[in-house]
């Protein structure tokens, strides 16, 4: 499914509607401001503990109480620093602070480097990713520095400097180590050994997605309880089993996406002694057995495959209690009081949650079940565990594995709905309220790709999401924003949440995100999609108010004058596309024209190599060509020019590029001096190739331009000579679109009602034989296509019944029956509606016909330009004219019946002017 | 001097009836352990009842009434309402709508920024906000 709406140039008028202003001032205290510092400082410090450092700076800068309460010793134990820059200043800034700090996430190999100086030496557990880069050295000086060290975490990344020197470093340096997960190139043996013979509390051992490591040396580390190797290569299971199974407290063990087999799997469970779970997730030497993988329970001892009933397998862990297996991992702090039971279940949470975020990542077919069946569930459990990269794991799984085309952002509704069934999107949504950044930009990401089904948008809207999405794009944090954006993007999407985003403030908001962000780099991820969003909004036309009102106009202008992504520039194009479609009922129109530099940047647009970007680039300027200053500023910027350039290269393009390449044109050609122009550089050709499109978009606005073009004596010729009969005499008759069979007719009455006849006797005086031949024969297929055009609205029995009576009701229903709705968005000059009259006495029964039924069209009243049509009919003099042809004996019955209504119409606005 | 006299009157400072009320009301009908059966759907759905309707600085006597009461669920809900309402705000901005007095001196400000500088670096200050007053 799309993100984006489609744009809709015409729209009926309607009442300008104030909207109103959002109302800020809602949670004010009425009685005067009251002093919050009164708060008891347990609560304070509660509510720090609800926000992120930024927050709590802003908080505890604020009077005295307040600052010292946020040095309290409980704010310092755990610091997440991955969402800050974090150099050797910054962490000896916060030295002072931390010094009972005890947990540290950190994201980088510069800030690894950086957490010496945060001299925390009582440092307990360090935890960091994105350390592609880090070499031996930092984790030397990090295990020498840090002796207490219980648990060290590197990964997901594959840290392709680290050695098994580190290792050792490790081993040696921190004796009380007790976790140790890294994801590197080779573990050697007597790094393993080291670890063996130095960290005797060592319980937890994960090399996981490791290139190559000593299984044998595995075996000596008789105080490891859980092992994992998941994702880890050339792994020799026979010595594996060899060895693991005399260690003698293995519990847990993890070989998921390995190429583990059946015959080693039931070796180690039939081996070892204290082994009670093996968790084998997406192993397909193992899968290939599928009556082995699917069973559950091998002689006690649990597999957990994709095949088993994973819930049901870690429940018959706790023995015969009776229990609901689904809510094993949620509900355990209540009921389970054993202790190793308790290990079991974080570890299998903590691996289980890396294995299906892995999986989701690389998407294998076939999984469709396990997914809908057990995926879903899992993840929305560990939404809910207690250990917070868990939590934010699942959660980017979850906006995983539910995107299976990331090209066209599509996703698998099955998926989605089986999230949302289960209570996804509140859990979802709690995540995101977190103060936790990595937790508010995984869970958004979540939301925003889950958004893309119509139900789930639904739901979110329902749940509150908008609220929260509007306030996380409000977030410094650049991942944050962005991913909220691209929720509210996705959002936008539904009429019905348009309104409830600009209530919410989220207009605001998002129009700050394009100031912000555009004067930094790497923020081009939040322009497009906050550019996206608006786009959107301003497709509705309350919002679009709401997003000029905002700024919105300059911010999308700059996007689209300055920014150089192409995704940026589609997006801000649009987005001026959709502000510029509300016509004549709001100012946006006349507003985008008069920002400095708008329309040449549209201009500009137009020549990018991206199709995308031209389309709508031209799709803006089309709607702003609606506003007269604007349609001359655009061809006085080279509008011109660079539109028929356009039509010229998109032949083969996608027909929404050529309905916009060709609509620009047909809004220009408005005036006759750009139809001259137009005609002069060359557009008449490519309208015509594109006027025999199979696509009715495109049939419409060629029909248009075309007939435009008409209007002016010189291009009728041209037309003439570029084979444009052929291609309109085929659209009038066979065009799906009642509008492009009209338009295509008015433009060979154009052509035919004898104007052109001057022009090309002189050009054949002074070329000699044109080009064009004998016009003869052109004409008269032409008048015998526009004849037929007209018979299909002919209905013999209404006819004879409006010719056999003089009253209104008859003639109500010829009306009703040659009515071409969206005709009445056609606004037609003074020149052009003088053309018409005259033509009501042409020569041709045919051209007659065709000018009355017209200036019918023109005239029904209620239509949205039918009064300034009565009143250029006044001007030109047609009510005689009318009245002629109404009663001329020769005239065939259409052309009186056509006249005697537009005759009607006159009169009814004549009355109706008359009662106002 | 008389002796000391028991009382069975459990000190509440600062609780207005209005708010006292209001509270009880909601331990009335939910004990801690019943509402944590609760989905998170029901629990964010009952929560938003409790607090519909109120007032900013309603969010200061719920929070200090349901300290001194023990009333842990309202406790972390005003908590996280309270925090929410901060999120994203200037110093000078919670200053004013909080009525918080800066009692700082400037050399102290100073110190403060840079000791608050890291929280910053990396991303953008927000610079543009405005008042809700």
């Amino acid at each position: 499914m799309s993100r984006r709406v489609r744009r809709r140039v015409v729209k009926r008028g309607k009442e300008k509607v104030d909207i109103p202003e959002v109302d800020e001032n809602l949670m004010l205290p009425e009685e005067g401001v009251v002093d919050w510092t009164k708060l008891p400082d347990d609560t304070v410090i509660q509510i720090f503990l609800c926000l992120n450092y930024r927050d709590r700076a802003a908080l505890s800068s604020t009077c005295r109480t307040w600052w010292a309460l946020g040095r309290s010793s409980c704010l310092w134990q755990a610091l997440d620093v991955r969402a800050h820059k974090f150099d050797s200043a910054a962490a000896s800034s916060l030295a002072s602070r931390c010094g009972d700090l005890q947990k540290l996430r950190f994201r980088g190999p510069e800030s690894a480097e950086a957490i010496i100086n945060l001299q925390a030496k009582h440092l307990r557990e360090v935890s960091g990713d994105g350390c592609r880069k880090m070499t031996d050295a930092t984790i030397c000086v990090l295990a020498a520095r840090h002796q207490e060290l219980q648990c060290l975490q590197i990964g997901p990344d594959y840290c392709e400097k680290i050695t098994s020197d580190a290792v050792k470093a490790i081993a040696i340096c921190c004796p009380q180590l007790q976790k140790l997960r890294l994801s590197i190139h080779e573990v050697e043996a007597d790094a393993i050994n080291a670890l063996a013979m130095h960290c005797q509390s060592l319980t937890d051992v994960g090399f996981i997605d490791c290139r190559k490591v000593d299984e044998a040396a595995l075996g000596n580390v008789e105080s490891v309880r859980f092992l994992s190797v998941a994702g880890t290569t050339n792994i020799r299971w026979d010595s594996a089993v060899q060895h693991w199974n005399k260690l003698p407290n293995l519990i847990g063990l993890d070989v998921s996406r390995t190429d583990i087999g059946p015959s080693a799997v039931s070796r180690l469970f039939s081996s070892s002694s204290s082994l009670k779970l093996l968790c084998s997730l997406s192993c397909p030497a193992l899968e290939g057995d599928a009556a082995f993988a699917s069973n559950n329970n091998h002689k006690g001892k649990v597999l957990l495959t994709v095949f088993t009933d994973i819930l049901k397998g870690v429940g018959s862990l706790f023995g015969d209690t009776p229990r609901s297996d689904r809510d094993i991992f949620v509900h355990r702090s209540n009921s389970i009081k054993d202790k190793t039971l308790n290990e079991i279940l974080n570890w299998l949470e903590w691996n289980l949650s890396n294995s299906l975020l892995r999986v989701s990542e690389s998407n294998p077919s076939g999984l469709d079940k396990f997914w809908l069946e057990q995926g879903t569930g899992l993840l929305l459990n560990f939404m809910q565990s207690s250990q917070e990269e868990v939590q934010e794991r699942a959660a980017t799984a979850l906006a995983t594995f539910i995107v299976v085309d990331d090209e066209n952002a599509s996703i698998d509704i099955g998926r989605a709905e089986a999230v949302m069934q289960d209570s996804g999107i509140s859990l979802l949504l709690n995540l995101a309220r977190s103060w936790r950044e990595g937790l508010q930009s995984e869970a958004a990401k979540a939301i925003a790709n889950l958004s893309v089904n119509a139900k789930v948008a639904k739901a979110v809207a329902d749940e509150g999401g908008i609220d929260i999405l509007t306030n996380l794009a409000r977030s410094v944090n650049r991942l944050v924003a962005e991913e909220a954006a691209g929720g509210l993007w996705n959002l936008s999407v539904g009429e019905e949440h348009k309104g409830a985003i600009a209530k919410s403030g989220g207009v605001k908001a998002l129009v700050e995100l394009i100031f912000k962000w555009s004067r930094t780099s790497g923020g081009e991820g939040v322009l497009e999609r906050a550019a996206g969003a608006l786009a959107n909004l301003a497709a509705d036309e309350k919002c679009s108010i709401e997003v000029a009102t905002m700024g919105g106009v300059h911010a999308l202008v700059m996007l689209a004058r300055n920014c150089k992504i192409e995704g940026v520039q589609e997006q801000a194009a649009r987005a001026l596309a959709n502000l510029a479609a509300h016509g004549d009922s709001n100012n946006n129109n006349a507003a985008v024209g008069q920002e400095i530099g708008a329309l040449e940047a549209l201009v500009q647009l137009t020549n990018s190599p991206h199709d995308g970007v031209k389309q709508e680039a031209a799709g803006a300027l089309w709607n702003l060509s609606f506003d007269d200053r604007n349609r001359e500023a655009i061809a006085a910027a080279g509008g011109v020019a660079a539109l028929v350039a356009l039509a010229h290269s998109c032949s083969n393009a996608s027909h929404g590029l050529q309905e916009r390449a060709a609509g620009a044109l047909w809004g220009l050609s408005v005036s006759e001096t750009n139809s001259i122009a137009i005609g002069r550089e060359g557009g008449i050709a490519p309208l015509i190739a594109l006027a025999r499109s199979n696509s009715e978009d495109v049939h419409e606005t060629a029909a248009g331009a075309l007939w435009n073009l008409a209007f002016n004596p010189g291009n009728a010729l041209r037309i003439v000579e570029e084979g444009g009969v052929q291609a309109l005499v085929w659209l009038c008759s066979n065009s799906a679109s009642k509008m492009a069979c009209f338009m295509s007719a008015l433009a060979l009455a154009y052509m035919f009602d004898g104007r052109m006849d001057e022009i090309a006797q002189i050009v054949s005086l002074s070329e000699g034989p044109s080009k064009s031949g004998n016009l003869d024969g052109p004409r008269r297929m032409a008048l015998r296509h526009i004849d037929s055009f007209l018979k299909t609205f002919s209905d013999p029995q209404a006819f004879s019944a409006a010719a056999a009576s003089s009253g209104p009701a008859a003639l109500a229903q010829v009306t009703e029956s040659v009515r071409i709705p969206e005709a009445g968005h056609l606004r037609c000059s003074g020149c052009e509606i003088g053309r018409f009259v005259t033509m009501l006495r042409n020569p041709s029964p045919t051209l007659k016909s065709c000018a009355a039924f017209a200036l019918l069209q023109f005239s029904i009243p209620g239509c949205r330009h039918a009064l300034h049509h009565v009143s250029l009919l006044h001007n030109a003099g047609a009510p005689r004219v009318l009245r002629v042809a109404a009663a001329a004996t020769g005239a065939p019955l259409e052309a009186k019946i056509f006249a005697r209504i537009v005759l009607r119409n006159l009169e009814q606005h004549q009355n109706q002017h008359q009662a106002e | 001097m008389g002796k000391e006299r028991r009382t069975n009157v459990i000190p509440l400072p600062e609780v207005d009836g209005v708010t006292l009320e209001r509270i009880i009301g909601f331990l009335k009908i939910y004990t801690e352990e019943s509402f944590q059966q609760f989905t998170v759907q029901e629990k964010k759905k009952r929560c938003d009842e409790f607090f519909a309707n109120c007032k900013f600085n309603d969010f200061l006597t719920l929070a200090s009434a349901s300290n001194y009461m023990g009333a842990q669920v309202v406790l972390d809900e005003a908590c996280q309402r309270t925090a929410d309402m901060m999120k994203n705000k200037s110093v000078a901005w919670v200053r004013k709508n909080f009525g918080i007095k800066n009692n700082f001196t400037p050399e102290e400000e100073e110190a403060m920024r840079e000791k608050h500088e890291w929280a910053y670096e990396g991303v953008d200050p927000d610079d543009d906000e405005e008042d809700i007053i």
